[in-house]
């Protein structure tokens, strides 16, 4: 039990701080000043190009090493994977926010409103909800993917069980009921992905 | 009109010319807008008239020379270009109205965000608006419920909400069904004769020899003839103008007898 809420927690702060970095490295790389662009689209480019585990190994050992002392196996966790799926969550921010056709900026504009107002009144509304299932889907991903934490010693689920086993010795119960656990969690949320998306479309 | 001119010109452009890359879109226009004048810019696709009608309210840089609308530049660096572009409201050949408000929020957005109106106020300016398109009854529709003619008539009332004195069409007619043309011609038509300043693409010659108080002809970026007679469908000084009317009076004709079948 102990092991899901820590899950839990890793996941959620994962996804809002990788939501957040995300936007802002999203709207990083829709500028048209070099200086932001290149710097953002390196940043995206590097990290969709490595697996997560290695991000998670690159804090775990080589940050301490910068910083001159040991993080917290949880903070460094959740660095890890906030800066890893800040990537993925830029590039559906960004191409949520392409897909707007150019006029809807244009008519925007041409009845004096500023970038503020323009963003936040006629594209983010409309990117939104044609991004949302991408983001939700990337969501349980996460949820997925912060078993990796396990490698570097964080007590989430995936290691709760792990250390019962070595008490207990019964892999098999063990690993099928953390498998259920997850399998449970992720396709509910799915299903509830793909009901939301149902509807979006009928309503439109 | 004489020594009156300089303080009756809306819109004044001076040697403008645009580059994208090494392309020449726009090869030093030189045109003078009155007050209350509507102007018809007619020609090719490509052939630069809307990237001209862009340039005007800064939607899109040129390089070289100027435009000034009622003698701000739009070029000056130093210019509000979102007060400058609050006073010229802009119809899209694909309407692009926001598709996730109804017909009247599109109408009431920028004057609460622009002018901070209060939304009682603003709605019943939208409702005059939408009267005055006769598109009332569908204030509460959002755009995919409208047809095409609805939905370029409640453009229309959106780039009024504004209260313009200058209003640009890019080819507003040219996205709908036939038979919804009239419909929105006849707004225009009203809008035209209320006494607002007009610059309007169109190949609609009807509305050209109706309303239009000066023609021109635009061909490879410039401007290669124009008139301020309605002789200009009928007898066009240049043979690529010839040409082209030619062309275009063949596809009404054939518009108009496709009507009559049905």
């Amino acid at each position: 039990m102990r092991g899901f809420i820590t899950t839990f927690q890793l996941a959620l702060i994962s996804i809002g701080g990788g939501v957040l970095l995300g936007i802002v490295i999203g709207f990083a790389r829709l500028s048209s000043r070099k200086i932001i662009y290149y710097p953002a689209s390196a940043f995206v480019f590097l990290l969709r190009s490595i697996p997560l585990i290695l991000v998670i190994f690159w804090f775990y050992f080589i940050i301490p090493l910068l910083v001159g002392r040991p993080l917290m196996d949880f903070a460094s966790a959740a660095i890890a994977l906030i800066v890893f799926e800040a990537a993925h969550f830029a590039e559906i921010i960004r191409a949520g926010i392409q897909a707007i056709p150019e006029g809807q900026v244009k008519a925007a504009y041409s009845t004096g409103l500023n970038y503020m107002q323009m963003m936040l009144s006629v594209i983010l509304p409309q990117a939104l909800r044609n991004m949302a299932p991408a983001l939700l889907t990337q969501s349980i991903v996460i949820f997925q993917d912060t078993s990796l934490a396990y490698v570097i010693g964080v007590k989430e689920l995936l290691r709760s069980a792990a250390i019962v086993d070595a008490r207990e010795v019964r892999s098999f119960e063990l690993y099928t009921f953390v498998g259920i656990v997850y399998f449970i969690f992720c396709y509910s949320m799915s299903l509830l992905v793909k009901r939301w998306e149902v509807k979006r479309r009928t309503s439109l | 009109m004489g020594g009156k001119e300089e303080d009756e010109s809306m819109i004044k452009i001076q040697n403008l010319s645009k580059w994208y890359g090494k392309f020449k879109v726009l090869d030093n226009i030189n045109e003078v807008i009155q007050r209350n004048q509507v102007v018809v810019i007619c020609g090719p696709s490509g052939s630069g008239k809307s990237t001209l009608l862009q340039c005007l309210n800064g939607l899109e840089k040129f390089q070289e020379g100027d435009v000034l609308v009622c003698g701000v530049s739009v070029r000056d660096p130093k210019t509000d270009l979102r007060k400058l572009r609050q006073n010229i409201g802009k119809v899209f050949q694909r309407f692009e109205l926001y598709p996730h408000l109804t017909a009247i929020r599109n109408i009431t957005l920028a004057p609460m965000k622009v002018k901070k109106l209060r939304k009682k106020e603003a709605e019943e300016k939208a409702m005059i608006l939408l009267r005055r398109v006769g598109m009332e009854e569908h204030a509460y529709k959002h755009p995919g419920n409208l047809s095409g003619g609805q939905q370029q008539r409640v453009a229309i009332a959106r780039a009024l909400a504004m209260e313009p004195e200058i209003l640009l069409f890019d080819e507003p007619t040219s996205a709908l069904d036939p038979e919804m043309i009239q419909e929105v011609l006849d707004v225009m038509i009203d809008l035209a004769n209320s006494g607002l300043t007009m610059v309007v693409i169109s190949h609609e010659m009807g509305f050209a020899k109706e309303v239009a108080d000066e023609i021109i002809f635009m061909d490879e970026g410039r401007i290669i003839e124009r008139a301020t007679d309605k002789a200009f469908f009928e007898n066009p000084k240049t043979e690529r103008a010839r040409d082209f009317i030619s062309k275009i009076t063949n596809q009404e004709g054939r518009r108009s007898r496709t009507y009559a079948m049905c």
